[in-house]
């Protein structure tokens, strides 16, 4: 009886694994044409100026959720005032941070604290005070009492004064031209309610006066891999939903919002530690019940540069918590599960995410259990067994490869040839035990889901390194995160 | 910030490779449920696992391969190209100034530039006008650059395609005007964006010719009948900088015009400050669409003057039912006389919504003194508390309040 349920369980995981692989081939040809074919060609720079000359573009209010961001935060801020748009204002909220955040913020840019006249659109925790730089005129910090990075959010959103808003990870570094990139895509689409950007590694690359000069492929394998990871992710896989028009996860380090939509949806769901992607799955949600005409995309071209970890405590915690919120948000909008009510949404979109997101640790570990406990019963050849793990290994590379392959066409990449071929051999190492690591980390959160739910965790990070400037020191602290 | 070379070649290689994933995959999943009769590790089975193996190390091979190619000589153009766009400039620069270039003595065309030459000249253009300008064109077409990017345009592959469409526009041949119009009908929407700024563009720089048959009414019907976003007219409608004037105008008079276009025309009259044409605006004041009606005002208040036959509309406005329309009648009643304005604007400091209270303070505090010292008054003893706090926000802004006054004010510690 198990020899039988052992050998049909085989034939779900071959097919498993076809679907999977043929789905992230199919991305990757639609991601290449949406980002290469038409990006490159109708966001040129000529067209841009064009833009900032002539008054097209809807101002930004952009929002940075910081908790214990003392490290980053100061950097984090001046690169957001250097952004090349005509009309933006920042609203930093520093939620009950208790460590140097608010210090550094007020020495910084001579912060004026001054009562604000808030909307109060978004219930959140207790707001202590608001300052206004006297510096920077269109620089608003907002010190409230600890409610987490969605209460924080919406602290800000309360504020914000512009149509559109941006959220921003306060250890992340945008393009210059990021807003304004984004920002233009509402101005041709009205229907257009957010904007994913791409996310890329920060580690190692070259910070000058709050701007990326260079890329760098950082020292630790554990940051190249994640390098692999975010360009599969966001070139292939996003850019291939958004076409689609079944975008689910817009990132929380870098989105661009329109606020009245935002606003409409309920604003974002405190208690959660995926704020981006429930806020996204409920935004889907409520304009398709309405009825109203809406789109959702991702754009390869705003680019924001994030700190990933560096160290295998902080990679399995960070882990861990994405795939808890995977799993909350799918869990919140359950009833979304092959329901015709939500279209493509409904029946191809959430189930996906159901079963080759949520699932596939859980799928990829037993099937590696069933490949040992199977050689030893003698159900599976030990010869047919390797072979197929090289099979799954030689196509986690193509994938890999194929989503690398699109960030060469991008100008600021990994400029030296030993960068490309480490990326190359980063392909093949990261099925050497770091897959299988994350595999099991995101199976133990699979069943955590129930008991940890809305905890963040704690997070080592290093902050950024501006080369005009000196090294910040490196601390224990809770960030908002990512 | 893309490259824009190498994509043809690697989307085929992509192609290919996914192409033989699914027959790969395919062929491995058949053949594995069929040979479970006879045992899963059966010879055939494991044979067809054996070749998918080896044929997808094949592709990753050559998938690397081209990746690093592509490093590598990608460095190498990059460098090379920015030297011989540096040459051609140089070249061009020559050109522009000395004059034009000797006539073909036997009438036939001139031989083809190289696409870096072609490049340099387009950024050229960008920055060179008038008669300097004028030659640089001329020496273009005389090279038959023009009919080379047309046919690219009107019929290569959607890669080229794009890019001959951007080149016409940065090279602003009158000649080509027609051509991009006729591709604001394409069934691809990116393909109809990039050829309206590209005729804009063009049309911004060619003389004006009244008349039916004129470019302006040809660039009129084509973008009344191109199924384009409201945002892409209006960034075109922009890019017609001092030829929009009579363009928006006649859109403006044209009573078959649609709401939504109406809109854009608002809008952008408004963006460009065509103050002279405050009046022919007017007429939408009262419009029975809300949104008609908020662009309106949010043109006037742009232009900065009411005319006249508005007026009585704007303080109608001021209490309109939809806030959205009183939001952006407030901020226009900053452009009345004060007298006329502030028994309109001081009801609204205590309106429920809190974007018109802000509007309303806002414009109060642009109407000189008299306004100032309404806001003041507000600040200290209005009623409303809501009222107070915006009033003080507003002074704060306006440097008329410190933030240790504001603190006082509002009773912040």
């Amino acid at each position: 009886m198990w020899r039988t349920l052992l050998t049909g369980y085989q034939y779900v995981l071959l097919v498993y694994f076809s679907v999977l692989n043929v789905l992230y081939a199919l991305f990757s040809c639609i991601g290449l044409r949406a980002i290469v074919v038409v990006f490159a060609r109708e966001f040129s720079q000529g067209s841009l100026r064009d833009l900032l000359e002539r008054d097209v573009y809807k101002p930004v209010s952009i929002l940075v959720p910081a908790h214990n961001e003392e490290v980053s935060i100061v950097g984090s801020v001046r690169s957001l005032l250097a952004l090349q748009f005509p009309e933006f204002e920042i609203v930093v909220v520093s939620d009950g941070s208790e460590d140097g955040t608010m210090e550094r913020l007020i020495d910084a840019f001579a912060l004026a604290e001054q009562p604000w006249a808030s909307r109060q659109d978004l219930s959140t925790a207790t707001v202590r005070h608001t300052y206004r730089s006297l510096t920077n005129p269109n620089l608003i910090v907002v010190d409230k009492e600890r409610g987490g990075k969605a209460d924080a959010l919406n602290a800000g959103l309360n504020l914000a004064r512009y149509p559109l808003f941006a959220a921003v990870d306060a250890d992340s570094l945008l393009d210059g031209e990021a807003i304004l990139r984004a920002s233009r895509l509402f101005v041709e689409d009205e229907t257009l309610i957010a904007v994913g950007g791409t996310i890329r590694p920060l580690n190692a690359a070259v910070v000058t006066d709050g701007r990326i000069t260079e890329a760098r492929i950082p020292k630790k394998w554990l940051e190249r891999f994640q390098i692999l990871e975010y360009a599969r992710a966001f070139f292939t896989g996003r850019a291939g939903w958004s076409h689609f028009k079944s975008l689910l996860i817009i990132s929380g380090a870098f989105g661009l919002f329109r606020r009245t939509a935002v606003l409409e949806a309920g604003g974002f769901l405190v208690g959660t530690v995926a704020e981006d992607m429930e806020l996204v799955v409920r935004l889907h949600k409520h304009f398709l019940r309405e009825r109203k005409p809406y789109n959702i995309r991702f754009t390869p071209d705003p680019i924001c540069w994030s700190e990933v970890p560096s160290d295998l405590g902080t990679l399995r915690r960070q882990r861990n918590r994405w795939h808890r919120g995977l799993w909350e948000t799918l869990w919140i909008h359950k009833d979304m599960l092959f329901n015709p009510r939500y279209k493509r949404l409904g029946m191809v979109a959430v189930p996906y995410f159901w079963f080759f997101e949520a699932l596939a640790p859980v799928i990829e570990i037993s099937g590696y259990a069933l490949v040992i406990v199977g050689s030893f019963a003698g159900i599976v050849s030990p010869r047919f067994a390797i072979l197929f793990v090289l099979l799954a290994v030689l196509y986690g590379m193509l994938t890999s490869q194929l989503a690398a392959g699109i960030e060469t066409f991008l100008s600021t990449r990994y400029p030296r040839l030993r960068d490309r071929a480490l990326l190359f051999l980063a392909a093949f190492l990261e099925y050497v035990g770091y897959r299988q690591f994350l595999a099991f980390e995101r199976t133990v959160a699979t069943v955590q889901v129930p008991f940890k739910k809305g905890q963040w965790g704690k997070m080592h990070r290093t902050g950024i390194r501006d080369h005009a400037k000196s090294p910040p020191p490196t601390e224990e602290r809770t960030p908002a995160g990512v | 910030m893309w490259r824009r070379y190498g994509d043809a070649v690697y989307t085929l290689l992509t192609l290919a490779i996914f192409g033989f994933e699914t027959i790969a995959l395919g062929g491995l999943s058949v053949s594995f449920l069929l040979g479970a009769a006879t045992g899963i590790a059966s010879t055939p089975v494991e044979g067809i696992l054996l070749g998918v193996v080896i044929s997808s190390a094949s592709a990753l091979g050559m998938l690397g391969l081209y990746l690093l190619s592509y490093h590598f000589i990608s460095s190498m153009r990059d460098r090379w190209h920015g030297d011989q766009i540096d040459q051609w400039t140089e070249w061009w620069v020559g050109l522009a100034l000395a004059g034009p270039e000797e006539p073909v003595e036997d009438g036939s065309r001139r031989p083809k530039l190289p696409r870096v030459a072609v490049d340099s000249v387009l950024s050229l253009l960008e920055a060179v006008k008038g008669e300097e300008g004028d030659r640089l064109k001329e020496a273009l077409a005389g090279h038959g650059v023009d009919r080379w990017f047309l046919r690219r345009a009107r019929a290569g592959h959607l890669t080229s395609r794009l890019d001959a469409i951007e080149a016409l526009g940065k090279a602003r041949l009158p000649d080509t005007l027609d051509d991009l119009l006729g591709l604001l009908r394409h069934t691809k929407p990116v393909v109809r964006r990039m050829a309206a700024r590209a005729a804009a563009g063009i049309l911004a720089i060619m003389p004006p010719e009244p008349g039916p048959d004129g470019p302006h009414d040809r660039f009129i019907e084509a973008v009344k009948r191109a199924d384009l976003q409201p945002g892409v007219v209006q960034e075109a409608l922009l890019l017609l900088e001092t030829r929009a004037g009579p363009v928006l105008g006649q859109l403006l008079a044209d009573p078959e015009l649609s709401d939504s276009l109406r809109w854009v025309v608002l809008e952008t009259t408004g963006r460009l400050g065509l103050a002279d044409m405050a009046d022919a605006l007017a007429g939408a004041a009262d419009h029975p669409d809300p949104e008609l009606r908020a662009a309106t005002f949010r043109a006037l208040r742009r232009l900065g003057s009411v005319p006249e036959g508005a007026e009585a509309h704007l303080l109608e406005a001021v209490e309109d039912e939809v806030d959205f329309v009183r939001v952006q009648a407030a901020h226009a009643a900053a452009f009345l006389s004060a007298e006329t304005a502030l028994p309109a604007l001081e009801p609204r400091l205590e309106d429920p919504s809190w974007w018109v209270r802000r509007a309303a303070a806002g414009s109060l505090a642009r109407l000189g003194e008299i306004g100032i010292a309404t806001v003041k008054r507000a600040a200290q003893s209005h009623p409303d508390q809501a009222a107070r706090e915006m009033a003080v926000q507003i002074l704060l802004e306006a440097d008329e309040l410190t933030p240790a006054a504001a603190r006082l004010a509002t009773g912040v510690a």
